[in-house]
């Protein structure tokens, strides 16, 4: 019988890999980056619908080397189990397995479960759900490339509330998202993957512009209140410009059907 | 469910600051805190919100390798947290002289009758991110650098488990006193390092025990709810269905925010939100006050060799 | 005012308008919820508001609602109900198909006891119905107690498309047999 509850040591044992100073700092200076962009900007957005030929609506969005689609099923009826008087969003978000730098496997890991909650928190009260009793909205999010994990899920949400949009869900809103990355007390709006390896914090924030109403925060890093305010501040203005882009795409989309009709 | 009457009921009385169980909208509930009753675990606390919440937290210290080894194709449940910290391998690479936290809120099936099963793994899974996050990384407080034992290859790892015994309302809070609880109660072996002919060996002396460093820069949580125009703290049951919008806000002793976090189904206008972080700010520093003296407490009942109450704690109200 | 909006956009001042699809109100403002065109309605009756509305610029998946009339087919019956898959809402045809049951104290509006369900609907037969509630767990709840409402295709036994006869009888034109079912009046 071994004896659990000794904590036993590794058999092997291992020189120390790292001599001192071999973990030279790079000073990294959030104020120059390296797209030239200022802090206090957002990366240029395109967008587009209809993307996806099979879905009740879709849509892709890109900014930088950040791509992402969405695919909106739906509304169909609920599986029996789950009957409720509003409607479900069921949303579901995924990496592709290229995306990153790291290979993703294609079981969902905890990560993006969780981006899959915050997905369907930042949507939900956007939809308008009691119009939808009994049935089940489904959105599927790719994630082609991605370009800093917080940007990530701000692109993916956008990006789902245009195609929610698309698919003609009524929406009190279209929510738009945006992330900044905290470095010491400066700012950063929409943080690249490389920036973010800097970064002290980070706060990804989507709001109603036209409701003036946030539907989901989420921060993480140790960062002052004032600091935290300030950095709502700038997110509400981004998010507002983010969906004045997104407002455009979806009036485009209707001239193109009028006038190729 | 719940009625539309209840609901009325509560989210006038909310509007006036008058709750169901007599507290005002930022009245915290009394809570109960023990440490140490798990003997087997290197850590343990144990939280009971008057009225129903109960967490157990049990944490267990191993040595492990400092950057785990995953086949990203044999992804199986079990790995799946050691993966979200491959997840920020990003981090990892400059991190090689760190130990891990590995966090996992389970939640006992007798708990609860509100929710069904599926929900449950969701709130299971969006708390374990969630503390996960919080507590890996600088702004944690558990000093991680002081987990390593040798840079590169070997360190502590601490396992947090969080068990809901009971279901009464702000699990968040609750979970996270327990935790910071469990942290000030864990005591990891001593290990030390030997260099002997270019070879590193360490020595783990279960005997000697150190603290965790840091704890105390562990935050608490301070989940606010909007409820109608207002927000509350430490909502129970019925008044978490009513509310709109929940704010968790992470405060640690400096006064600095560690993590924000929305849930629930409805807007919160920016203005709002801003109030609600200042509030939940104080509200999260006066928290740690009362946990702190709560902990003192504890410490010297462990000192002066008395047994815990156990958990006829919930029972003596 | 034939603008092209999307959703959020704030439409006019709440008092101006009556609110009506594709909008909603919220305070004091008439905001558009889907993205498409706004239109201005006259009103209903004398004395009333103008409506506004906003047309879906494509084909939405429609799902049935109290009140709405459907269209489906007949895929199981037995002694109590029949059950049909749902593929028309209105007018416009779902992508997806929901499922409903026509109860037999559903099929017709007199005389309910003397009902028969296999008098009324056979598999096969294409139902309009009107969706009563929204039923259970299962299926919607729909009725077919109405003169327009019934079966509007059905096959005989020898696969020929009948004929109706009477509110309770078709006839296959080529073997002249007479079958059972619950007619809906044909739309003059």
């Amino acid at each position: 019988m071994a004896d659990r509850k000794r904590v036993t040591g590794p058999e092997k044992s291992v020189v120390p890999l790292l001599e001192p100073g071999s973990l030279s700092a790079f000073t990294f200076d959030p104020e120059k980056r390296k797209d030239g962009r200022n802090i206090d900007r957002i990366r240029p957005v395109f967008m587009k619908t209809g993307v996806v030929r099979q879905a009740n609506g879709s849509a892709y969005l890109e900014a930088g080397k950040l791509k992402v689609a969405c695919g909106v099923y739906g509304p169909r009826q609920t599986a029996r189990s789950k009957i409720s008087s509003r409607g479900i969003l069921n949303c579901d978000f995924k990496f592709s397995p290229f995306s990153g730098g790291r290979r993703r496997a294609y079981i969902k890991d905890s990560q993006e479960k969780e981006y899959s909650l915050v997905l369907r928190q930042a949507l939900a009260p956007a939809v308008r759900l009691d119009l939808l009793p009994k049935s089940t909205v489904d959105v599927f999010v790719q994630v082609l490339e991605s370009d800093g994990s917080a940007a990530c899920l701000a692109a993916a949400i956008t990006c789902a509330a245009l195609a929610l949009a698309d698919a003609g869900i009524e929406m009190l809103d279209a929510v738009a998202a945006c992330a900044v990355g905290y470095f010491d007390s400066t700012i950063c709006l929409d943080p690249t993957d490389e920036e973010e390896t800097y970064q002290s914090g980070s706060l990804v924030l989507s709001y109603m512009p036209s409701l003036n109403e946030v539907t989901h925060v989420i921060q993480s890093g140790e960062i002052g209140t004032t600091t935290t305010i300030k950095a709502l501040e700038l997110c509400v203005d981004a998010c507002a410009q983010i969906q004045s882009v997104m407002q455009q795409t979806l009036a485009a989309t209707i001239k193109e059907k009028i006038n190729g009709a | 469910m719940i009625s539309v009457s209840e609901r009325d009921y509560i989210t006038k009385g909310v509007d006036v600051s008058i709750r169901a169980d007599g507290r005002s909208r930022l009245d915290f509930r009394e809570l109960v805190l023990e440490t140490g009753m798990i003997t087997q675990a290197s850590g343990s606390c144990r939280v009971t919100l008057d009225g129903g919440t109960d967490i157990l937290v049990g944490v267990k210290v191993e040595v492990g390798s400092i950057e785990p080894e995953v086949e990203a194709e044999e992804a199986d449940i079990l790995e799946d947290m050691e993966q979200m910290d491959q997840d920020d391998g990003i981090t990892m690479v400059k991190d090689k002289d760190r130990g891990r936290i590995i966090c996992n809120v389970e939640c006992s099936p007798s708990a609860t009758r509100i929710f069904e099963p599926r929900d449950i793994e969701d709130m299971c899974n969006e708390y374990s991110q969630f503390m996960n996050r919080v507590l890996n990384g600088s702004h944690g407080g558990v000093d991680l650098k002081a987990l390593c034992i040798i840079p590169g290859s070997t360190c502590w790892i601490l396992n947090i488990d969080v068990l809901v015994l009971d279901y009464g309302g702000n699990l968040l809070d609750a979970i996270f006193m327990a935790t910071r609880g469990a942290l000030h109660n864990t005591r990891i072996p001593r290990a030390t390092v030997e260099q002997s002919d270019g070879r590193v060996e360490f020595d783990i002396a279960d005997e000697e025990t150190e603290i965790i460093r840091g704890w105390e820069d562990v935050p608490l949580c301070v989940s606010l709810n909007k409820i109608g125009y207002r927000h509350i703290v430490d909502a129970a049951p019925l008044e978490e269905l009513c509310s709109s919008a929940r704010l968790t806000v992470a405060v640690n002793r400096r006064g600095n925010l560690c993590a924000l976090q929305k849930g629930g189904h409805g807007g919160i206008e920016p203005s709002l939100l801003a109030e609600m972080v200042q509030t939940a700010k104080q509200i999260g520093q006066t928290l740690l006050k009362r946990q702190d003296a709560a902990l003192r407490e504890e410490e010297e009942r462990i000192a002066a060799g008395k047994d815990p109450i156990g958990f006829g704690a919930a029972s003596r109200h | 005012m034939n603008d092209i909006v999307t959703p959020g956009q704030r439409l006019a001042h709440a008092g101006d308008y009556k609110v009506s699809s594709g909008t909603y109100q919220k305070d004091d403002f008439i905001y558009a919820s889907v993205v498409g065109i706004s239109q201005i309605l006259p009103p209903e009756k004398e004395g009333e508001s103008p409506i506004i509305t906003v047309t879906r610029h494509k084909e939405f998946n429609p799902i049935p609602d109290v009140g709405s009339i459907v269209t489906g087919r007949i895929i199981r019956v037995n002694q109590f109900s029949a059950t049909m898959t749902i593929m028309v809402v209105g007018t416009a045809p779902c992508k997806e198909n929901f499922q409903g049951v026509i109860r037999v104290q559903d099929v017709r509006a007199t005389e309910r006891d003397k009902v028969q369900i296999y008098k009324s609907f056979r598999p096969g037969d294409v139902v309009r119905a009107e969706v009563v509630s929204l039923g259970d767990a299962r299926s919607y709840y729909l009725s077919t107690a109405k003169n327009e409402l019934g079966v509007i295709f059905a096959q005989s036994m020898a696969g020929y498309t009948m004929i109706p006869v009477s509110w309770e009888e078709m006839i296959c034109p080529k073997t002249k047999v007479v079958e059972h079912r619950k007619c809906a009046k044909p739309e003059s």
